[in-house]
């Protein structure tokens, strides 16, 4: 009479384990900012390069670089920015932590670019963990280029995704 | 109804683990790379110090035409002079730049003392006018040139001092 209490325990499984699958599967699809109830809001992730002296509207520029003498032989011609990158609406305290990764969303096969010491490729790298959201975390940018490179301009770009911890 | 709890529980773990958030963008860099290249003097003859840097300096000490050759040299009497021979290292090192060889001169500083001629490769030195040395010089090789100072009899005695530019060029 009732089939509530007709229906078998397994079937009852399998119907909440589709219903778990709609938000996971919609949060996957859709790659970036899905609004879940845990998560901040879209906007409080956003990626803001607030260093104005050396970063403007995403932009770096390592001016002129040549290669340095060095005892006995040529070094490599390298340029150091630094860079301070706020996730989400400034803050005076940490809204949470998120995890900054970096890649080289278009590479430059003239130059090597690190981040805090760490090379970059064509696949997201750790950068940084635990960045506070709403606080400016500056990075170290190292740009060399090898004695082999022909002289000329450099153009790249770096890729960044913060994912909340 | 109580595995209906348990997989309710999973079902809500699973969407928090779901739940992180990501955002993303870009920084492009620009630059200019330019090309360049770096001269060093790899040996000279006489006590010498800053080799391996742009700026040596060498010091022959006190020379005379009977006594003998200072570090690094050797002393030929003449009839009416006498030479110091010894040879100099440089050494041109290229970056981020196509040309395979490079053009050398050398040029004295100042005029030299009276009765005292610089030469190198053979080649008379003067403040005036810059002397090649190479046309062809080889990059990242060291390349030795022989350097000889000329002192007259008639020269007086007095300090022979001088200094000898080399410029590169590459070609």
């Amino acid at each position: 009479m009732n089939m509530r209490t007709s229906l078998p325990v397994g079937t009852a499984l399998l119907f909440l384990a589709a219903l778990s699958l709609l938000p996971a599967s919609s949060i996957l699809a859709g790659g970036r900012r899905r609004a879940v109830a845990v998560s901040p809001p879209s906007s409080d992730l956003a990626i803001a390069f607030v260093d104005a002296g050396q970063t403007a509207d995403g932009m770096l520029d390592a001016g002129t670089m040549a290669a340095r003498p060095r005892r006995g032989a040529m070094g490599a011609a390298m340029t150091v920015r630094t860079v301070a990158i706020r996730i989400g609406a400034p803050s005076r305290e940490a809204r949470g932590t998120a995890t900054v990764r970096a890649f080289l969303e278009t590479p430059d096969p003239h130059c090597a670019i690190r981040i805090d010491g760490i090379v970059l490729g064509a696949a997201p790298r750790v950068i940084r963990r635990n960045a506070p959201i709403g606080i400016a975390t500056v990075y170290r940018i190292e740009i060399e280029v090898p004695l082999s490179a022909p002289e000329g301009a450099l153009a790249g770009t770096i890729g960044w995704e913060v994912t909340t911890d | 109804m109580k595995n209906l709890a348990i997989a309710a529980a999973v079902t809500l773990m699973f969407a928090t683990v779901a739940a992180a958030d990501t955002s993303a963008g870009t920084l492009t860099v620009t630059g200019t790379v330019a090309s360049s290249i770096n001269l060093t003097i790899e040996s000279a003859g006489g006590t010498t110090s800053g080799t391996g840097t742009a700026a040596a300096t060498s010091d022959l000490g006190s020379i005379s035409k009977y006594s003998s050759a200072p570090t690094g040299f050797t002393l030929a009497r003449g009839a009416s002079d006498w030479t110091l021979s010894s040879t100099i290292g440089v050494k041109v090192d290229q970056a981020n730049l196509t040309s395979t060889d490079y053009s050398l001169t050398a040029q004295l500083g100042s005029a030299p003392a009276s009765g005292v001629v610089w030469k190198l490769n053979g080649s008379t030195l003067s403040d005036s006018a810059a002397t090649t040395l190479t046309s062809t010089g080889t990059y990242a090789s060291t390349g030795s040139y022989s350097w000889d100072v000329v002192v007259a009899d008639s020269a007086a005695a007095a300090a022979i001092d001088n200094t000898i530019n080399f410029t590169a060029t590459s070609n």
